[in-house]
């Protein structure tokens, strides 16, 4: 296994670290880690070092950065909308990863709003063959909600959960009403309507690409295995969309074995991708 | 602002490194190493520690900032952390910052554990550091345990309060919720805990180089300031409040002005 850490992009203001593996085997994805919220390149807990080593260990090669203007790259000096500077840092963490370690295909690791990020960029630059979610985008059900009710009966009491249950109908939004945007005021943080989440994935799975969704038990928008599945049963998905939901498992990965049974999921299932694309680039 | 990443040593125990030349229109012929604190205190101070850089590369510093052995981006796993291996690493850093930046003077600033750390490896430097700035460093090692456990169950109680299942209910309520082997998602192993307990004001009352303490307002008691270190050192008491463990903040950055004005001050830094 080779690090380096070097700056890239157009205005060489990005930061971040690559890692190659040994050998001479020559892997058919890479996977890009970038911010978390606040937390820059190495991740929550330093998890995106441990899962980049992991996957190095596997033959798999990854690049951490950060995007501009967070943890220790610069700010770019165009005057792009975030959105499009978001996209274009990763396109660059692309080229980057791509030049040092031969790959041509990616996979974007969004945790948590980091996801949406990834999501954005999927949808436009047809290199990224992978796309796996954190906790980002949450659909609820008929299940869930009831879930959710009885959960909360259980924690606090029928009174105090019920009367919690009347200020958020009365404070809801009028009918109609689009969700709102980010704190940033950017699009890209709008959780999209399910068609519009749907229509995305088709897309991407149209394309050769592999979708993954993951929940960890910390919220009680996504908690019964099935959720997913029920949400989007209607679109038929196939088997090139994942869902996995980690009851047991802390969004924040605290505990050590929480960010060990992450990092073994997630290095699981771009293994997989990368047999996926390794298969379907051989010749007939 | 121009950096240049660097990854020091060889394969696997390289060390990750962040060199900012001295900027601004008069670069001054003194370098600034900066030293993070431990685990979750590092995360969070990241921002801090970008910010400080940036700043004092602009007032004409030769800024160099790190990551020690098993820590951050740097090589090794985060089992194997330990205090002497991570006072190497400040002293063989800060060999580096002179030789590329050309220059011999330099001083450092460390930031709770950092700071301890700083003030161990500077009686190992040679030139020793023209003067160490040393942020609520660690003075009692015992106590800052107590404070990393208390937080980490603290962690571990705010991990079980807004579960969604019952399965969740019981994992947290079997986990030991103490860290007898981690600290707010860093492995604190048998080794590591013995070298931090044996953290003390002694140390510091044998430090070569000149000090300057930042203690916070409500300082934790691990960071109390003793009589023998005020005695020897420059005490610059900051008004903001500081919880670098706090669990409700651990996905806040820090980077309070008052402590960055009083960093300036003890470098003349100024305009």
């Amino acid at each position: 296994m080779r690090e380096t850490s070097l700056a890239f992009g157009p205005d060489g203001n990005l930061v971040g670290t690559v890692c190659v593996p040994g050998g001479a085997h020559r892997a058919n994805v890479g996977m890009v880690l970038f911010n978390a919220g606040l937390v820059h390149r190495i991740g929550p807990h330093r998890i995106n070092v441990r899962l980049a080593r992991s996957l190095a260990s596997t033959g798999i090669p990854s690049i951490r950065f950060d995007l501009s203007g967070q943890g220790d790259s610069g700010r770019r000096t165009g005057a792009e909308s975030f959105d499009e500077q978001v996209f274009r840092d990763i396109a660059s963490a692309m080229d980057a990863l791509g030049r040092e370690s031969g790959a041509s295909r990616f996979s974007l690791f969004g945790f948590c709003s980091g996801g949406v990020h990834g999501f954005a960029a999927a949808q436009r630059d047809a290199r990224i063959a992978g796309l796996l979610l954190y906790d980002t985008y949450f659909y609820p059900t008929v299940l869930s909600r009831l879930n959710r009710y009885a959960l909360s009966i259980r924690d606090r009491g029928l009174v105090v959960a019920a009367s919690d249950w009347i200020r958020r109908k009365l404070a809801k939004r009028p009918a109609g009403e689009s969700a709102p945007v980010g704190a940033n005021g950017t699009e890209s943080f709008r959780t999209p309507s399910r068609a519009e989440f749907a229509e995305v994935v088709l897309r991407l799975v149209a394309r050769g690409s592999k979708v993954g969704v993951i929940y960890s038990g910390s919220f009680n928008g996504y908690n019964y295995a099935g959720q997913f599945h029920d949400t989007f049963r209607r679109w038929r998905f196939g088997p090139r969309v994942t869902c996995d939901y980690l009851p047991s498992l802390g969004h924040s990965t605290t505990i050590l074995s929480d960010q060990q049974a992450l990092i073994e999921l997630i290095v699981e299932w771009t293994r997989e991708l990368d047999a996926f694309l390794r298969d379907a680039n051989a010749p007939p | 602002m121009a950096v240049i990443p660097l990854r020091l040593g060889e394969p696997p125990r390289q060390l990750f490194a962040m060199l900012q030349p001295a900027g601004g229109a008069a670069p001054r012929q003194h370098g600034v190493l900066l030293c993070n604190p431990f685990g979750q205190e590092a995360i969070r101070a990241h921002r801090l520690v970008r910010v400080l850089g940036d700043r004092l590369a602009a007032a004409g510093f030769a800024v160099m900032r790190f990551d020690y052995y098993g820590t951050g981006d740097s090589g090794g796993d985060d089992t194997e952390g330990r205090l002497p291996r991570w006072i190497d690493d400040i002293v063989a850093v800060d060999a580096v910052l002179r030789s590329r930046s050309g220059i011999s003077r330099t001083t450092w600033i460390g930031i709770r554990l950092g700071a301890s750390l700083a003030v161990a490896a500077a009686a190992r430097a040679r030139p020793h550091p023209e003067r160490l700035i040393l942020w609520d460093p660690i003075t009692d090692g015992a106590a800052y345990l107590e404070e990393l456990a208390s937080a980490h169950a603290s962690s571990i109680r705010a991990g079980s309060a807004g579960l969604a299942t019952a399965r969740r209910h019981s994992r947290y309520r079997t986990h030991p919720p103490g860290p007898d082997d981690e600290a707010l998602g860093f492995p604190l192993g048998e080794s590591l805990r013995a070298d931090i307990r044996d953290i003390s004001a002694r140390s510091f009352a044998q430090c070569p180089s000149p000090m300057t303490v930042i203690s916070s307002a409500d300082a934790s008691p691990c960071c109390r300031v003793p009589t023998q270190v005020e005695r020897s050192a420059r005490v610059h008491r900051i008004a903001s409040e500081l919880e670098w463990v706090a669990i409700s903040q651990m996905r806040s950055a820090v980077v309070p002005s008052d402590a960055l004005q009083a960093v300036n001050d003890a470098l003349g830094a100024g305009p």
